[in-house]
């Protein structure tokens, strides 16, 4: 999962960045308003944690602006004002949370998990496909009520393409989701973690397809 | 600085009465000195007059000179007055010829052919002494002396009638013109004294400017620099409470920094020695959090801010959902919270966001200051015209010499090794205020422990005067006297304060 962190107070960035990267996501931060709509254009964001005191740019303006340009990612708004008006306008201008400073990361990271989930798995927090089973929370994979023991960066692929079952996912869509700017990813690596998940995925009914010179599917085998 | 110098007031009357007084005693002194030296003038008059009447008894027989004063004539000439009369004819070098042997001799002006006057005594007797030169018929080379004396009654009582006469006016004048001068002056400041009433009946929430347009134009500039000052207060005050709100949001931030890396060393720490101390840090980011979070619901409940959104609430509901709130707090302390509401709806108007922030501060600070196994009591009351809000502990009390500072920001008992921000009471007390309402800090029911009461005006009632907010230091200051007396008071406002013995 690929989060955009726009924050510019940098001692709260880094220290979300290292402890959001350490439960597993991928995060790039920025530090202006500006710096973050830039950013929603050229990656792939599952979601974006805005804060609203930006310089630059304001926050509502970054959120406004994101929305009026097509991305319909969840976005959790940072805030250290807690008066009313500010979070009902960053509500209605299609903010899906708000967290107030200071919060506890524990809550931050279960809401995290919320809007993702939503919008990943609409609300589902166990997904079967074949005999796999996914629990959206945990991210524990089973086959057969049996645990599957999987890399960080294969348990990253297989949730891709259990998001968009019997969907083409392109091999590019792979690398940005599981990039961030300061590790972009080879497309070798990419290669050698899809033929090791492969493997993993015997017997679970459930099979990666690879569309030569286009991408990955996920694929029931009958 | 001196009070007594600086009084307008004073001062007018005092460069008018002082002035006034001066000018009518010269006028007096003048008048007098003019009346009696007329006065004195006819009597001198009158004494020539008798000297020449004796004077025309003068006769000369070629040898000596002689009066021919029949004692008809003497008694004429002696008794018209209520003085004394003497006379004398005296030759030109001192000798008596005839008349009153008692007179002083003359002395000076002695060539004059004028009459001579002078003041004189005779037998401790002031007397006025009259004297012409005149020579007797046929008598052409042998002028006499011819004095007249006669005491000063009659002069004196004429002087005393005309001091009488001037004197009884001018002082009535003095006492009437005082009077007038002074109500002038007390009608001409009575704007001032109006302006001073209209001041000092403000409560300290009013900072609006003051009404000048009935100020006559002397007034205006001032009123005009008052209404500056204001202006100037507010926006201070305003300031104030915007850097206060300010920096507590702006301590937000690094604060969510530090609970952030404090959570992901509790993740990532591997040493089980770290544990404890990582979760001190974080206890102690929390009170960090709570400081800032209490600050700011102070500024919010700042006078200037008016806690505005004031909307009809149910006291018991609001009162009821924040207690039912803090109960796990109790329960971790094993404190008896106690909720007991008033049988009927208790409607106020108020803040909802202020009367939250009011209770959880007071029931947090009887759940801080109270000992495990402790109790905490949680009451609506209702009165005729009031609503009380009362939270009851039996835990330590508060010290009386303590009870008027609880509520200063910042203020914690010393020796008291509970954690606090030390705001709490500072909060209850500014939105008590930002409701009209009444605080009561007394000793609870029970032996020992605190109650601490909230008054409420009821909804749609006009705060009686008594409720103002002005009121309220007075009744902390007597709640901090001692003990019997702060007693009486509570009861001396029965009609305010229900009886303890109801409890």
């Amino acid at each position: 999962m690929r989060i955009l962190l726009a924050e510019d107070d940098r001692f709260l960035a880094n220290g979300l960045s290292d402890a959001l990267t350490e439960s597993g996501y991928n995060i790039d931060t920025v530090n202006n308003g500006l710096d973050a709509t830039a950013a929603v254009k050229l990656a792939p964001y599952d979601l974006i944690i805005l804060d609203l005191g930006l310089p630059k740019m304001d926050g509502l303006d970054v959120l406004k602006s994101v929305r009026s340009s097509g991305h319909n990612m969840p976005v959790i708004i940072l805030t250290a004002r807690d008066g009313l008006e500010d979070r009902v306008l960053g509500l209605d201008l299609g903010a899906n949370d708000y967290v107030t400073k200071p919060f506890h990361l524990p809550e931050l990271e279960a809401r995290i998990r919320a809007l993702l989930r939503k919008d990943n798995w609409d609300n589902h927090t166990e997904v079967q496909y074949g005999k796999l089973s996914f629990n959206t929370l945990s991210r524990a994979v089973l086959i057969d009520g049996q645990a599957l023991e999987l890399s960080a960066r294969e348990l990253a692929i297989l949730e891709i393409l259990l998001q968009r079952t019997g969907r083409m996912v392109s091999k590019q869509q792979v690398v940005e989701r599981l990039s961030t700017w300061d590790t972009e990813l080879s497309s070798n690596a990419v290669d050698i973690a899809m033929h090791r998940l492969r493997k993993k995925l015997d017997g679970s009914q459930v099979e990666i397809k690879t569309l030569r010179g286009l991408g990955y599917l996920l694929e029931k085998i009958e | 600085m001196k009070r007594s110098n600086s009084s307008i007031r004073r001062q007018l009357l005092a460069w008018l009465l002082i002035p006034l007084c001066c000018l009518c005693l010269i006028a007096s002194a003048l008048a007098y000195q003019l009346a009696t030296s007329f006065a004195s003038d006819a009597y001198d008059g009158q004494l020539v007059n008798s000297a020449a009447a004796v004077a025309a008894r003068l006769r000369f027989d070629g040898v000596q000179i002689t009066v021919d004063l029949p004692p008809a004539a003497q008694a004429i000439l002696r008794h018209n007055t209520s003085d004394k009369l003497y006379y004398q004819i005296l030759e030109i070098d001192g000798r008596r010829i005839s008349g009153d042997a008692v007179l002083p001799k003359p002395q000076t002006n002695l060539e004059s052919d004028k009459p001579v006057f002078r003041y004189s005594d005779l037998n401790g007797e002031k007397i006025r002494i009259a004297r012409i030169r005149v020579i007797p018929p046929h008598a052409y080379d042998h002028p006499v002396f011819v004095q007249v004396a006669e005491t000063l009654n009659g002069r004196e009582n004429l002087t005393h009638r005309i001091l009488g006469a001037i004197v009884i006016p001018q002082v009535i004048l003095i006492v009437l013109g005082a009077a007038a001068v002074s109500v002038g002056v007390t009608k001409g400041l009575s704007p001032l004294k109006k302006l001073e009433r209209a001041i000092s009946r403000r409560s300290k929430l009013d900072l609006t400017p003051v009404e000048p347009s009935q100020a006559p134009s002397e007034v205006y500039p001032l009123i005009l620099a008052i209404n500056d000052l204001i202006e100037r207060l507010k926006h201070d005050i305003e300031s104030q409470e915007r850097f206060v709100a300010n920096a507590a949001h702006q301590f937000r931030t690094p604060i969510a920094g530090l609970k952030t890396y404090v959570s992901l060393a509790q993740r990532v720490a591997k040493e089980e020695k770290l544990q404890p101390i990582l979760s001190q840090l974080n206890s102690g980011c929390d009170r960090l959090t709570n400081l800032v979070n209490k600050l700011l619901s102070l500024a919010r409940a700042e006078p200037a801010n008016k806690l505005a959104d004031r909307t009809n609430l149910d006291l018991n509901i609001l009162v009821s959902a924040v207690t039912s709130d803090l109960i796990c707090e109790a329960l971790d302390k094993d404190i008896d919270l106690q909720f007991l509401p008033c049988p009927n709806p208790a409607l106020l108007e108020g803040s909802q966001g202020g009367l939250t922030d009011l209770t959880v501060n007071l029931v947090e600070n009887a759940l801080r200051y109270t000992q495990p196994g402790g109790e905490v009591k949680v009451k609506i009351e209702e009165g005729e015209t009031y609503l009380t809000l009362a939270v009851e502990d039996n835990g330590p009390g508060i010290p009386v010499e303590e009870r008027e500072r609880v509520f200063e920001r910042f203020y914690r008992i010393l020796g008291s090794d509970v954690q606090g921000s030390g705001l709490g009471l500072a909060i209850v007390k500014e939105i008590a205020a930002a409701h009209q309402a009444h605080i009561h800090l007394s000793d609870s029911a029970k032996d020992s422990g605190t109650c601490i009461k909230i008054v409420f005006p009821k909804a749609g009632r006009v705060p009686s005067a008594r409720l103002q907010p002005d009121q309220k230091g007075t009744s902390l200051r007597a709640a901090a006297n001692a003990r019997p007396r702060s007693e009486r008071l509570t009861k001396d406002r029965s009609g305010l304060i229900e009886s303890r013995d109801s409890q």
